[in-house]
């Protein structure tokens, strides 16, 4: 005599919001960077303060050398960069956006 | 010290408002760009070799004051460097940020934000056109 089970498997899919995978994907990038911070905590402590200070943006001035190392993913959404009078952060701020619009334009292409 | 060409702080603020972001949005945009900037500064200690640490340490210590720090900070690495560092450093967290993100849209969220970041890389084009004219 066979006797069969049947065994229910439940998934509990958790349903994705935007909100939460922002406040996710920001949690776990600071985490990692947390840990990578501890590699250099000697010279982290030293210049304790400083990072949040602005002292980056400050430090790059108005050169934007960005430009030189242009990713393949600005070329894609024809964009060029040459020179201009922004902050770095500006710059790869807008870097990573475009980088966006490449994604984004993929995805759809992808799609179709 | 120089603006960048398009706010980071105004262009978050238009990404969280077409996401329908439902939390702080001040405070999540507070968090990433300090998180962009400490990225930059932990890329720039990463590239430095052992020897020129310990001689970057050394100096900081010499520095009594924040402003002497700061000094000390400037001289070490270059506008190359810094710029390298955070265009780097926020294309990784950026690009990771948006491909888990997309999915999660609807059909007409990503049409929005696909028209913004269209639109803002236009703008962006036209005000670097005229910077250079």
């Amino acid at each position: 005599m066979i006797t069969e089970t049947a065994t229910h498997i439940t998934e509990t899919k958790e349903v994705s919001t935007p909100t939460g995978v922002l406040n996710d994907t920001l949690e776990g990038q600071t985490k990692a960077s947390e840990k990578r911070k501890g590699f250099f905590s000697t010279s982290w402590g030293k210049i304790a303060g400083l990072a949040g200070a602005g002292v980056i943006i400050e430090s790059a001035g108005a050169g934007i050398r960005a430009a030189g190392h242009s990713h393949d993913a600005l070329h894609a959404a024809g964009v060029a960069i040459t020179d201009a009078g922004a902050g770095a952060l500006g710059l790869a701020f807008w870097s990573a956006v475009i980088y966006g619009i490449y994604k984004l334009a993929t995805k759809n292409k992808n799609n179709k | 010290m120089a603006q960048p060409i398009i706010d980071p702080k105004e262009t978050l603020q238009q990404i969280l408002t077409i996401v329908n972001y439902q939390g702080d949005k001040q405070a999540f945009i507070t968090k990433y760009l300090a998180l962009c900037e400490q990225n930059t500064l932990l890329a720039l200690l990463e590239n430095l070799s052992e020897e020129e640490r310990t001689a970057f340490e050394e100096k900081l210590d010499a520095a009594a004051t924040p402003e002497e720090k700061k000094n000390v900070l400037r001289e070490q690495f270059s506008e190359e460097d810094i710029a390298e560092s955070s265009y780097n450093e926020t294309k990784k967290s950026f690009g990771e940020m948006m491909q888990k993100l997309l999915p999660t849209l609807d059909k007409n969220q990503q049409e929005e934000l696909k028209q913004y970041f269209e639109s803002s890389a236009k703008a962006l084009q036209d005000k670097l056109q005229l910077s250079n004219e």
